[in-house]
């Protein structure tokens, strides 16, 4: 039975606010959703509710007079789990949002107190997790309960934390101890987190503890050629340090160690690069999903993170190879509350043989890297990092190149509020290259000095909104300063400084929708502006420079450039999931280089300017990945296509040569390739083969007359093949083979004489191609007494390998043989044939 | 029936976008002939080699079966014409020009060969006088009582691109003897072609006797007979590990032909070796 008496007292005073407005009313006996219809019986309160969601059971009986309409609602509502919103000029009953609580802190080695980035924090129960970040902070904000949660990284022990969220805020540094891999702990098994395939973060994470057991040249563990042993990334040159990625050209990937940008990351001509292996903590590679954080590179970004030195104990580790010497120091500053690190390297080449085989001269290399932390409360902390680093050689009759990198990063984490964190820094790298051009002259020698200068200010803020949703923003303003080319002392040729500035602001939006998608999104807004002053001079169609000194402003130009950046990960299953990318980047400086091989000898960077437009890419990829058993397999495609790409014409001139800028033709480039990887891990024995299909043209202005051509880095087919095996707790061996095709070449059509030299006569440009390229090294990994490695004060290792097992002679180079005019015959240069690879390792 | 009309619209477009429009071929470079030589002040006989290049296609191609004979050959200083005439089956021009130091002027080569005409222009420039202080060689004495002569081929980084020659006394420039394989020097504005260069420099190491004499020959060279010149080096001297990219060297001659044809100032001296280490 249901009595009601319904009026609307005081409606001719109606109000506006309908949570404001009297009500007279009488619920006898009736459900919520009858009271709740009996509210708008006369149509005059905008309420609307899902039925779906009012519980049923509670019946009231009660009277209202002149009541505001919130009152009650709350008495209505009260103890159902629901609530009400005003929204859109209507009252909405829905579930009643539960108390939040934040969780965040730092994920850290539980032995060295180093912070771990990319470390996964997951909640089972919800299906919500985090990673934590460059600097092993998480947040993540859940409704108040007891959760369970899952924390993992890559080679550490996974833990399983059981939370209590009494207290708002919960700031909580988790330890994580490393694996230690004695064989009778290992079980096969299928790893089943369920969140483990998805891309925790934008690129990919070198697995650095495991790559340093992979084969290297003379025992010489680095990063680079471990770089260059991942799918997708191309040596071109066998020994050098540079990469060619997914159809980029060597100056467009973005180096950066703690921040700074590095601009020639290679010692003894590439053969290792500046990368101490003791001194990382971590590298990241971005090659497709750029994220909008990182800008100036058309390529990729890759993102060494110096470590940050153990805040509980001293150390002392180090080791020897063929080619290097180094050792490092590191210790608390304050236990638990700052660190630091000390790291030394000098080269050993010259000392155990005097000179490369490669390179008929006496190169030698050292370098410090040197970082320091101090963690002033639970929401600040500051880290400085320094690296300097030289490499000379010097030929008999008198020659000396020297060049080298110096960068400085200081560096404020501070944590605003539980969710909101940032990091502020301020970046100094200098790079500098020396060359004497006239040892000969009775003059005195000349240096050609070449250099880049950057001063960066850089802010980077994440917003952990809420488990969903992630917001980054930031940015960053460099000042560069270009020494394209100069001698030492006051003369016409020269090429001028430039100087200029490099600002940008940057927004993304990490979202989850749903357990199946997952989109990451955002704008970088760029402006480069060349503020050199030296004169300036334009370039007419014939590329001839006209208009010199006519113009006060010197070389002011501005250039406003917008770089979207999209990422969509579709889950298919729980164990495998589409990813669709797409980025445009630009660039604003250009190496100008015109070498044939990759090996890195005079670096000199411009900027873009009036005559030199900003280059431009649109790079589109897709890819598929899905854990299979005791591996996983990857399958992705990618289409790139860049504008503005520079070539430098036949036979150019750098050196002296003050209108550098004519010497450069501009035009586009087109790259596209399949990249597949499949690894296998069961129990002692670990595999990944790794096969890219890719292509790469250009198309340039007045080179090879016009017509597209293969660029110098193109190499449809490369296939690597990696495995290991460890036969006990002591012993492990380690392989790798490579093979791909040759590089292009430009190989003679026929010759001419001249001074009874033969002037090579060549045909299309790249036309032809070096023999396919293939080699296996083998390494073998000695650890006299693992024991307990937590434990062990002292922890040593060896390594002995053989480079290029069966001796296969990959060629270089060719040249034509100029000592017999009357036949042809052609010169090779090989890398190098079967070599001992030997380091020692320790750590006390 | 929408699906399928769909379908045949995107595959119509994939078509057109796989359509592209065919470019005009590469022309590999094959030169009709290459000129080698030109106009000297040191003697009033000139001479002008003509040869076809080496095909590595044609493997019966040598560089002494492939002369060039039949050409109608010139060389104007501006005001008269010099005709060359072949010496039979050499390929090698040759004229007797008494007035040859016009300096500042350009000097024009003329080529008729199988109905075709070259043109070729290079000015002459004095050479600067051999200076004792600076002369590219080292001496120090050997063991043996005589002394080492070390010759580089390349110094980089002068103010003035030239080309030198350093012979024991008794021997001779002819600038006729193309196959002579005279050990030039050269100097160049230039500096080093690139960082490893200097570090495999070719020099040329002579025994000597501390009274023997040396012949020094020293030849100007005009700015794009030195540009020249320097591509020619990148391409064989300096090819190597961080050499440039590789390109066709193209000289002064027009057409399909390749080469340079130069106008040099000769100046030569004879000096001791004592008063070479005075210095």
């Amino acid at each position: 039975m249901v009595f009601l008496v319904l009026t609307t007292g005081g409606l001719a005073k109606a109000q506006n606010i309908p949570l404001r407005k009297k009500m007279t009313v009488r619920f006898s006996n009736v459900t919520l959703e009858e009271a709740l219809n009996l509210l708008n019986a006369d149509h005059t309160t905008p309420l609307s509710f899902d039925p779906a969601i009012i519980p049923s059971g509670k019946r009231f009986n009660r009277s209202f007079s002149d009541t505001p309409l919130a009152l009650i609602l709350e008495f209505l509502l009260a103890e159902t789990g629901l609530s009400y919103k005003f929204l859109f000029r209507e009252v909405i009953i829905l579930p009643m949002e539960k108390n939040k609580t934040t969780l965040n802190g730092r994920i850290v080695d539980a032995e060295t107190g180093e912070d771990l980035i990319g470390a996964s924090f997951y909640i089972e129960s919800l299906k919500q997790g985090v990673t934590s970040n460059n600097y092993g902070f998480y947040s993540l904000t859940v409704p108040t309960d007891d959760y369970e949660i899952l924390v993992s990284h890559v080679g550490y022990s996974s833990q399983r934390l059981k939370f209590s969220l009494q207290f708002p805020n919960h700031l909580q540094m988790i330890r994580l101890q490393k694996q230690v891999n004695k064989l009778e702990e290992i079980v096969v098994k299928v790893v089943q987190s369920p969140d483990s395939i998805a891309v925790k973060n934008p690129g990919q994470s070198l697995n650095w503890e495991s790559l340093r057991n992979a084969p290297y040249y003379r025992g010489e563990a680095d990063v680079i050629k471990a770089l260059q042993m991942q799918n997708g990334i191309v040596s071109l040159t066998e020994g050098s340090s540079q990469m060619f990625i997914r159809g980029g050209n060597k100056d467009q990937n973005l180096i950066l160690l703690d921040e700074a940008i590095v601009y020639n990351p290679a010692h003894l001509f590439g053969l290792t690069s500046i990368f101490n292996p003791d001194a990382l903590k971590n590298i990241q590679t971005y090659t497709d999903a750029i994220p909008a954080n990182f800008g100036g590179r058309l390529s990729s970004v890759i993102d060494a993170r110096m470590a940050d030195g153990d805040d509980k104990n001293f150390h002392i580790k180090g080791g020897i190879s063929l080619l290097a010497a180094r050792v490092s120091l590191e210790g608390p500053l304050v236990k638990e509350k700052g660190s630091f690190l000390f790291a030394a390297r000098r080269s050993l080449n010259n000392v155990l043989s005097r000179d490369l085989e490669l390179f008929d001269l006496k190169p030698a290399y050292h370098d410090f890297n040197f970082k320091v932390n101090y963690r002033f409360n639970t929401r600040d902390r500051v880290f400085f990092s320094s690296y300097i680093g030289r490499d000379k050689v010097r030929s008999q009759n008198g020659y000396f190149n020297r060049w080298g990198n110096q960068t400085a990063t200081l560096r404020w984490n501070h944590i605003f509020t539980p969710r909101l964190f940032l990091n502020l820094s301020a970046i100094y790298s200098n790079y500098k290259n020396q060359l004497f051009i006239n040892a000969d002259s009775p003059a005195g020698m000349d240096k050609w000095i070449t250099g880049i200068k950057d001063a960066t200010v850089k802010g980077d803020f994440i917003f952990y909104h809420k488990p969903q949703s992630q917001f980054q923003f930031g940015f960053s303003s460099i000042l560069h300063l270009f020494i394209p080319g100069e001698i030492n002392r006051e003369d016409q040729t020269s090429i001028p400084r430039a100087r200029a500035a490099e600002s940008a602001i940057y927004a993304s939006h990490r979202l989850f929708i749903g357990e199946k998608i997952r989109l990451l999104y955002g704008l970088r807004m760029g402006m480069f502006q060349n503020i050199s002053t030296p004169k300036l001079f334009y370039i007419d169609e014939f590329y001839e420079p006209i208009n010199y000194e006519e113009d006060v402003r010197g070389g002011y130009k501005k250039f406003f450039r917008l770089e979207p950046r999209f990422s969509f990960q579709y889950m298919l299953q729980s164990s495998s999931y589409l990813q669709f990318n797409y980025n445009r980047n630009y660039q604003y400086l250009q190496l100008v280089q015109n070498d044939e091989l990759a090996f890195s000898s005079l670096e000199s960077w411009i900027p873009s300017s009036p005559n030199l437009a900003p280059q431009q890419s649109d790079m589109f990829s897709l890819e598929y990945k899905k854990r299979v058993s005791f591996g996983s397999f990857s399958l992705s495609g990618y289409y790139k296509k860049m504008q503005n790409q520079l070539e430098m014409i036949d036979h150019a001139q750098v050196i002296k040569n003050p209108a550098v800028e004519v010497l450069l033709r501009p035009g586009t480039s087109e790259a596209y390739g399949l990249e597949l990887m499949l690894s296998k891990d069961i129990g002692r024995f670990k595999g990944s083969l790794f096969y890219t299909w890719s292509r790469v043209f250009r198309k340039i202005d007045q080179i090879n007359q016009g017509k597209r051509y293969p660029a110098g880095y193109d190499i449809p087919h490369v296939a690597k093949l990696a495995l290991s095996y460890q036969f006990s707790d002591q012993l492990s061996v380690n392989s790798l083979f490579t093979y791909n095709n040759g590089r292009p070449v430009t190989f003679p059509i026929g010759y001419f004489l001249q001074k009874d030299v033969k002037v090579p006569i060549y045909p299309e440009r790249n036309s032809a191609r070096m023999p396919d390229f293939h080699r296996l090294d083998i390494s073998l990994k000695w650890e006299p007494s693992i024991g307990n490695k937590t434990k062990k004060r002292w922890v040593s290792s060896f390594n002995v390998g053989l480079y290029n097992v069966y001796g296969r002679k990959n060629p270089l180079v060719y040249r034509i043989n100029q000592s017999n005019p009357e036949d042809l015959q052609f010169d090779q240069q090989i890398f190098s044939g079967r070599t001992l690879a030997l380091s020692y390792n320790f750590k006390f | 029936m929408k699906l399928k009309a769909d379908l045949w619209i995107l595959a119509v477009l994939l078509v057109l976008m796989g359509c592209k429009k065919q470019e005009d071929p590469f022309v590999p470079p094959m030169y009709d002939l290459i000129v080698e030589g030109g106009i000297n002040t040191y003697s009033k006989y000139q001479y002008i080699r003509l040869i076809k290049p080496v095909d590595f296609a044609n493997k019966e191609a040598s560089v002494n079966l492939n002369p060039i004979s039949g050409a109608v050959v010139s060389v104007s200083d501006g005001v008269q014409d010099f005709p060359f005439t072949e010496i039979p089956g050499t390929g090698i021009y040759t004229a007797v020009m008494e007035d040859n130091d016009k300096y500042e002027s350009a000097y024009t080569l003329t080529i008729n060969y199988n109905h075709k005409e070259y043109k070729a222009s290079d000015s002459l420039y004095q050479v600067f006088p051999i200076d004792a202080n600076y002369i590219p060689l080292s001496i120090k004495k050997a063991q043996s009582g005589g002394v080492r002569l070390t010759i580089p081929k390349h110094t980089f980084g002068t103010k003035i691109a030239q080309q030198w020659l350093i012979l024991p006394e008794g021997k001779l420039w002819d600038p006729g003897k193309f196959n002579e394989n005279y050990p030039y020097s050269y100097s160049h504005i230039y500096g080093t072609p690139n960082a490893l260069h200097p570090l495999i420099q070719k020099a040329r190491i002579v025994d000597s006797g501390i009274n023997d004499n040396l012949v020094i020959y020293k030849y100007s060279l005009s700015g794009d007979y030195s540009a020249y010149l320097y591509s020619v080096f990148q391409e064989t001297d300096w090819k190597g590990l961080l050499s440039s990219v590789p390109g066709n060297v193209k000289g002064n001659i027009s057409g399909n032909a390749n080469g340079f044809f130069y106008a040099i100032d000769v100046e030569v001296q004879t000096k001791s070796i004592k008063e070479l280490m005075g210095n």
